[in-house]
């Protein structure tokens, strides 16, 4: 809570970046980027907001492989509750984060005590399953055929907009959390879960929250995701979408509240930038960026470029 | 549900939960010498059917004998990969082995569907329609064999783990890495040895799934994410429980698409590992790491 102390304590260097970001982001529709531009940039935002929630969870010491599953409840439950109760689209997604939420909130009491590659491997299973029921459910899900979802805004340009507040939004809160003792704690356990309960920290408490939190906002991203795409079906619950936040992290840099924004960027970049070649290609060249980013910069981009920061402050 | 659909479902499953336990050993000798997770295993798998496919379709020998072929290139493969890819990070943080297997499972995918396409193939073996009869279900022959080979193939394992200088230094290096080195063991070269091994088994497994079933560019991420989970469920670096959970996994599998129907398949097998996990955290044979 200290950060709210004073307007000296406020503004501090990062908190000055942030905010210079924030007002660039803004008005770079005055320039008037095309259509596609635009989509590019709602993409990664809501990209950002998914990979910040599997970051915040590993910021625990907690590697999720089934991330997708958050993901797509968010999106399931918030455009069904639309079509089928007609709730408002706003209120369902926010329905879409608590139900995420609710689900992490249960697979998280099954995992605390799971530590490293058995904990990865139950939620790959979690996700496997969700998308199994999602598939038996095809009365009301439609399956594989998915289903279109009503629209939340009319004009891209809005979109953005609500794009970079939900960005805003969920990236202070995460700051705040991890800034607070709650985040002091989180980074005990990653670091030591013994100590940390030899500490007095309440590891198992702890790590639910985590867990909560992080699937709370991968719903609220699979929820607007769904909204902005216009269409949902089990593709949502894919491996793709399950290692996406985990890439995008650790190429920005893991443990960090720039990492997944770096990484939602880099990756969704090249990602498009490799659209120009043949999609086989496209495919083999984002696996060797994979593998060399690990093998050379093992720490992830987000190191190196501190490095070229730190180097030119001197 | 009679007797006969029962037995049958019992043989399949104990049938795909031998390419299972092939993967499940393969990756569980990686874990144990270099405590990696090499999630790019079943590109190997995969490979290892196209090298099987191709040493019987262009060279004409017996598909069986194509198997020790596809064992012998993949495991070359694997030595490489290993060399290359995850020699470099042994050691540095966990997220690193999941991110590099993610590349290797890109790269290795889409060379092959650029190299092969992705039409599904067939291996017809000599045996193709001819089944044993066991009283009130047959067994088709091909799947007899690969039952076989799949025990042949432990048995050896087991011979070189226990006899060779090459086993016993991957025994050494899974127990305690700075010991193994200080008795003068060359540990690296060790890591590419259990690397390969572990490869072959992937290869081995391919070419059985491809002689059994089908193969096809995308024929190997389901086998390896199952093989991991089934080493997780058996308990880490156990062999005992790579075998009870390969066979577990098949027969739950095929139980499964029995009673529930085919979307249910993948999900029950999951649905076994969690519910294992929240009565034994450590998997069935595992100890407190």
């Amino acid at each position: 809570m200290n950060i709210l102390l004073g307007v000296g304590d406020i503004i501090t260097p990062k908190v000055s970046a942030s905010i210079l970001v924030l007002i660039i982001v803004s008005i770079i529709p005055i320039l008037q980027p095309s259509e596609y531009v635009l989509h590019i940039l709602i993409l990664m935002g809501i990209y950002t907001i998914y990979s910040s929630s599997w970051n915040l969870l590993a910021y625990t010491g907690q590697a999720s492989l089934g991330h997708s599953a958050f993901l797509g409840l968010g999106g399931y439950t918030s455009s069904l509750l639309v079509i089928k109760v007609g709730v408002d689209p706003w209120l369902s997604l926010l329905a879409g984060g608590v139900s995420a939420a609710a689900a992490g909130f249960l697979i998280g009491l099954t995992c605390v005590r799971l530590r490293e590659w058995f904990l990865a491997m139950v939620t790959f299973g979690f996700a496997v399953i969700a998308e199994t029921a999602v598939m038996a459910l095809d009365w009301i899900t439609q399956g594989a055929t998915g289903y279109a979802t009503p629209s939340l805004l009319h004009t891209r340009l809005q979109y953005y907009y609500t794009t970079l507040a939900l960005v805003a939004v969920s990236l202070i809160i995460i700051f705040l959390v991890i800034r607070s003792r709650v985040g002091l704690a989180f980074s005990a356990i990653r670091e030591n879960q013994l100590e940390a309960e030899g500490m007095g920290i309440n590891t198992v408490k702890y790590k639910l929250f985590a867990f909560t939190l992080s699937s709370f906002f991968a719903g609220i991203a699979g929820g607007f995701l769904v909204y902005y795409i216009g269409y949902i079906s089990n593709e949502i619950f894919s491996f793709h979408h399950s290692f996406m936040p985990l890439i995008m992290s650790v190429t920005g840099g893991l443990n960090t509240i720039t990492g997944p924004i770096v990484g939602s960027i880099i990756i969704l970049s090249i990602w498009e930038a490799l659209k120009i070649i043949n999609p086989i290609h496209r495919m083999i060249a984002i696996g060797v960026f994979l593998t060399l980013v690990v093998i050379f910069m093992p720490k992830g981009l987000h190191s190196v470029a501190l490095r070229v920061i730190r180097s030119l402050r001197v | 549900m009679d007797a006969v659909t029962l037995s049958l479902t019992l043989l399949w499953g104990v049938a795909i939960g031998c390419i299972y336990i092939l993967m499940a050993t393969g990756l569980n000798l990686i874990f144990g010498v270099m405590k990696i997770v090499n999630f790019a295993h079943g590109q190997l798998l995969m490979l290892g059917a196209y090298m099987c496919y191709w040493a019987w379709f262009m060279l004409g020998v017996n598909p069986y004998f194509a198997v020790l072929i596809s064992m012998a290139i993949v495991s070359v493969i694997g030595a490489a990969v290993e060399r290359l890819c995850f020699s470099p990070i042994v050691g540095t943080s966990k997220l690193n082995e999941i991110f590099v297997s993610l590349g290797l499972i890109y790269i290795f995918d889409y060379t092959a569907v650029m190299l092969w396409t992705d039409k599904p193939r067939n291996i017809v073996t000599p045996f193709e329609y001819s089944t044993l009869s066991l009283g009130i279900v047959a067994i088709s022959f091909d799947w007899l064999i690969a039952i076989i080979v799949v025990s042949t193939i432990l048995v050896f394992m087991f011979i070189i783990l226990t006899k060779t200088k090459i086993g016993r230094a991957m025994r050494a290096t899974s127990q305690n890495r700075e010991a193994a080195m200080m008795m003068g063991i060359n540990v690296k070269k060790v890591y590419t040895a259990s690397f390969s091994l572990g490869s072959a088994l992937a290869a081995a497994a391919g070419s059985l799934f491809g002689i059994v079933f089908s193969l096809d560019p995308y024929m190997g991420s389901l086998p390896a994410i199952k093989a991991f989970a089934i080493i997780i469920l058996g308990g880490l670096g156990s062999i005992k429980g790579a075998i009870v959970g390969g066979l577990l996994y098949g027969i739950a599998e095929n139980t499964a698409t029995l009673f529930l129907g085919g979307i249910w398949r993948h999900a029950v097998a999951f649905a076994v590992l969690i519910a294992v996990l929240i009565v034994k955290p450590t998997g069935l044979f595992g100890e407190g790491r």
